[in-house]
């Protein structure tokens, strides 16, 4: 059975890259604009893994990531950090906030789905 | 229903009593934010005869509601003896201009009788049940069709 | 629906030439001497970025180019190389190249273009000249691209397979971070042969088992032709949540290297080691810092979350904090008390027998200066660009469009506009209504268009602007616009327009908003319009705000929206009226003036209309608008204000104008009964309550017997 991933970026280039890829992998993708639409998509979708940016309009990954794990029915989902840097402070508040793993970006393929299988089977 | 409530002991409710155009109404002191003296307010063009003004509450905008009116009753020619009930609703604010206010007492919440049918009078739809309290008779207000203005501009 | 890769790459370049625009921005700034730290990273980053998704889309060239440029840039940015204005000079060919080759990617164009050849050997030439070490080349060309990475990390690794002894044991913070263990593990299995062992020592017996604990640790041995860097990072996510040590074994050799990741620390087992060149771990964890140094001392200051600093590409934000609402809303409140104190205070001085030259006037003058001052910056924190707004939209387009199926396209302006937040909020849904509406009942279908003429793709404009104080949004689209005649016909159908009727342009159009179209769908059938448009009206009309609509047949359909900036201030003049006082917002006011009885003019038998710079308008008595007495006979002397209204004026008689301030907006609580002409209400210096007038709304809504106004139409036309 296919692993469905939800993936919150604003950035619409990074959307269809990130779409594509899952797609290629072989699971099915779920797409939100930003954090709070990211919210909307999981009352109706419970993923097996979330991608997420952090810079969004709205609601940003932090504050996203927080609210999900919030929901004590996503508590314990993987969510991976797409992140254009890899500061360690920047991991240090990803990981507080409650983040699984991250993503450097711009992603290879692979290692966005070797990141995945790290976190969701 | 009131042999369970007799078994559950339910707390008392608090009510508030006062007095409009002749006759005395309560309402549940739960939704009493504050009692005011009447002061001079600004009215409002336009709006329905039964909004008295807008009163300033420290700071912030009130509405007030002629309840006499409001109940189809003569508006009341208001002076420094009338009360202003400030009530809290359903997240709303709003003032209640009263006669006078004149008792806050105790009943059990059980004893409210249901209201007899006496026909559909422009204020009968706002009082949910009756008191009687030694010789008094209270009418129980239900405060939310008050400040649901909508649903009165609609009936 | 997923994009295609031409789709995906359509938006690449778009997004290229954004960052091809702070690419040259950034050198200008150089050039100028302009530049600071951060233009540097900016510049890099463009750079960086526009090969990041040339890499993506395979376009050779482009990545050659960026990949090289990036380098050169590399010595800038570690300080090796000075951002003189030969070096910005020599940057600038390959930022017009970048260009150049993106135009011709754009066109699927695979070619060289000239100078191509001269313009990478010049780099090059320029890369030599300032990389001071090869070890330092080799590291930065290496960590630039992922491509370049595995290319070159591959000459580096030992034939020789290594043996990786690892131990991990979880820590109980793994589970709420959303790890698992398990399939951590199973990724190793992807780098080569390994052999798990599990220790279950430490799991407690079940009475005192916390399901969200964790108990294990594993031992694994990993055979592999992976090194350290990639080993490591299987446990990339999970390093700070666990006791991890990865020690590494050659097969025939002694060389170890144990890396204690608790502790971020590297322990050399083996002094030998930096002075083999090819050990992997040197090549793939340059120095952080950038600087060159001894290779010691770069282990030590390795640190295992630091990644190659060309990865930090995060856009020059300022920095910001976030700040709770409430908090923001609790300062607007409490500086607008402030500034109703200071009014209070000059009040009462004003009415003192002081003499006008005593120094306390120069310090009310500087304390009201001071409290507008603090107001403003207060609302400025509250104030945002519409453009989350405007990209909010842009999704609500492409949903519309595709369910639809017609071509939209949204053309934006004006996104940095900054308006109050409340407002922005407030704006979503009716715009959303409106665009919603322009795509499913304005625009045509795609064979419909190209039958009219018009191109196939349907287009919408947002636009947002300042004007005069207010912000004005217009939707336009350029759709079949709205049937005015039959709009008319059912208006005067249900009654909502006199039979006998003759309205003007605007006020056809404008009958959309009228509550009774909201369920009539006929005319939505008809006409494509009108489902909703009251509701939209009355949410704009919520905030202070109006809309107008203009629609021309066969070309499409404007709304044009006229908000506030701000929902907590307003300049306004306060007046008189029988003895009510009222603020008149400034922005509605043209300018005032005290009537004349040879300005008046009679028209039929009662219109009176006054005759201003050769135009007739209408005269609005106020006090008999607002219900407070009758209508006055005689206007000689009373004071007039002239309102704008869409392209007209009208005059607005009040009893006394009292003075000109700022007021502080208060909302009606709970806007018990609707209250036509009233937006709001403020509280004045001696604690009275004036109400705030839209006179535009007192003119539409509370006198509707004035429908002189068409006199004026054929009058000024």
């Amino acid at each position: 059975m296919s692993l469905n991933i939800l993936a919150v970026d604003d950035s619409r280039t990074m959307r269809d890259m990130l779409n594509l890829a899952l797609g290629q992998a072989g699971f099915t993708t779920h797409l939100a604009e930003d954090g709070e639409h990211g919210l909307e998509v999981l009352t109706q979708l419970s993923p097996d893994a979330i991608i997420t940016d952090i810079n969004m309009p709205n609601l940003d990954g932090f504050g996203f990531i927080d609210a999900v794990r919030k929901q004590q029915k996503h508590r314990g989902i993987p969510i991976l950090v797409l992140t254009t840097e890899s500061a360690p402070e920047l991991r240090a508040r990803a990981r507080k906030a409650g983040a699984t793993g991250w993503i450097v970006k711009p992603f290879d393929p692979t290692k966005l789905v070797q990141a995945i299988t790290k976190v969701a089977g | 229903m009131h042999e369970t409530n007799e078994l559950d002991r339910p707390a008392d409710s608090e009510l508030l009593s006062f007095w409009v155009n002749g006759q005395e109404y309560t309402i549940d002191v739960m939704f009493v934010r504050e009692l005011r003296g009447w002061s001079k307010s600004t009215p409002l063009p336009h709006a329905p005869d039964f909004v008295h003004g807008v009163i300033n509450l420290r700071g912030n905008i009130l509405t007030v509601l002629d309840l006499a009116c409001r109940l189809g009753l003569r508006p009341i020619n208001a002076t420094e003896r009338n009360v202003i009930i400030v009530a809290e609703i359903q997240g709303k604010i709003v003032g209640l201009l009263v006669d006078r206010v004149s008792d806050i007492f105790s009943i059990p919440t059980n004893s409210q009788q249901a209201l007899p049918d006496i026909g559909s009078g422009s204020g009968q739809r706002f009082v949910t049940a009756i008191l009687t309290i030694e010789d008094r008779l209270i009418r129980v207000l239900d405060l939310k069709a008050i400040v649901n203005v909508d649903a009165a501009n609609a009936a | 629906m997923s994009a295609s890769i031409a789709e995906i790459r359509d938006s690449f370049f778009q997004e290229c030439i954004s960052h091809l625009e702070a690419l040259q921005d950034g050198l200008s700034e150089i050039e100028n001497g302009t530049e600071n730290e951060e233009t540097i990273h900016e510049v890099f980053r463009a750079v960086h970025s526009i090969k990041g998704g040339a890499a993506a889309f395979d376009i050779v060239t482009l990545v050659k180019l960026a990949h090289r440029f990036e380098t050169a840039l590399e010595a800038v940015r570690s300080k090796q190389a000075a951002p003189d204005k030969k070096a910005v000079k020599l940057f600038l060919r390959p930022c017009d190249l970048l260009g150049d080759l993106l135009r011709l990617a754009g066109t699927k164009n695979s070619e060289e273009p000239e100078g191509f050849r001269t313009c990478l050997s010049e780099l090059d030439a320029y890369i030599q000249n300032n990389a001071e070490s090869p070890v330092k080349s080799k590291s930065t060309e290496n960590a630039a691209s992922n491509a370049q990475d595995r290319e070159s990390t591959s000459v580096g690794i030992q034939q020789a397979e290594p043996i990786f002894d690892i131990f991990f044991e979880p820590n109980s913070e793994i589970f709420p971070s959303g790890n698992e263990p398990l399939y951590v593990l199973k990724s190793l299995y992807e780098l080569g042969h390994v052999t798990v062992t599990c220790d279950t020592a430490k799991i407690p017996c079940l009475s005192d088992l916390n399901p969200e604990n964790s108990y294990l640790s594993w031992k694994a041995e990993l055979l592999t032709t992976c090194d350290l860097a990639e080993v490591k990072e299987v446990f990339d996510f999970v390093e700070d949540l666990c006791v991890l040590n990865i020690s590494e074994r050659q097969q025939a050799h002694s060389h170890t290297r144990n890396l204690d990741l608790t502790s971020n620390r590297v322990t050399e087992s083996d002094s030998n080691a930096e002075q083999q060149p090819a050990e992997p771990f040197q090549i793939t964890q340059p120095d952080a810092s950038g600087r060159q140094s001894s290779a010691k001392a770069s282990v030590e200051k390795a640190r295992f979350e630091s990644r190659p600093p060309e990865e930090i590409a995060a856009p020059a934000a300022k920095p910001t904090v976030r700040v709770d609402l409430d908090r923001v809303d609790l300062l607007v409140n409490q500086i607008g008390e402030l500034v109703i104190n200071q009014a209070v205070l000059a009040q009462s001085i004003a009415t003192t027998s002081l003499n006008t030259d005593a120094s306390i006037f120069a310090a009310l003058e500087d304390f009201s200066q001071l409290a507008s001052d603090l107001q403003d910056s207060v609302m400025m924190i509250r104030a945002q660009p519409v453009k989350t707004l405007f990209q909010r939209m842009a999704r609500v387009v492409r949903e519309t469009s595709r369910t639809t199926q017609k071509d939209v396209r949204l053309l934006t302006e004006g996104e940095s506009t900054e308006i109050d937040k409340t407002v922005i909020e407030g704006l979503f849904d009716p715009l959303t209504h409106i665009i919603r509406n322009a795509i499913d009942h304005g625009i045509e279908c795609p064979a419909e268009r190209s039958e009219y003429g018009k191109p196939e793709i349907g287009e919408i404009h947002l636009t947002a602007r300042h004007k005069s104080g207010r912000v004005t949004i217009e939707i336009s689209d350029d759709g079949r616009g709205i049937n005015r005649s039959e709009i008319l016909r059912k208006a005067k159908e249900t009654g909502l327009v006199d039979q006998s009727a003759k309205l003007s342009i605007s006020e056809v159009d404008n009958l959309l908003f009228l509550p009774g179209f909201s369920s009539s769908n006929s005319i939505s059938n008809v006409s494509g319009r009108g489902v909703g448009l009251d509701i939209v009206r009355n949410s704009i009309a919520a905030m202070g705000g109006r809309i107008f609509v203009t629609t021309t047949e066969m070309k499409g359909t404007v709304f044009k929206i006229d908000l506030p900036l701000t929902l907590a201030v307003q300049d306004g003049l306060v007046v008189e009226v029988s003895h009510n006082t009222h603020v008149i917002p400034l922005s509605n006011i043209v300018e005032t003036l005290i009537l004349k009885n040879s300005d008046i003019h009679l028209f039929g038998s009662s219109t009176k209309m006054i005759k201003i710079r050769e135009k007739f308008l209408p005269i609005i008595d106020l006090g008999a608008a607002l219900g407070y007495r009758k209508r006055k006979s005689h206007f000689d002397g009373c004071n007039v204000l002239l309102i704008a209204q869409e392209e007209s004026y009208f005059a607005l008689i009040v009893d006394a104008i009292i003075e000109q301030r700022q007021v502080v907006i208060k909302a009606l609580q709970n806007n018990i009964g609707a209250c036509p002409g009233v937006s709001g209400a403020t509280i004045l210096g001696d604690g009275k309550i004036a109400l705030i007038l839209d006179p535009i709304d007192i003119v539409k809504t509370t006198a509707p017997q004035n429908r002189f106004r068409k006199e004026e139409y054929s009058l000024a036309g």
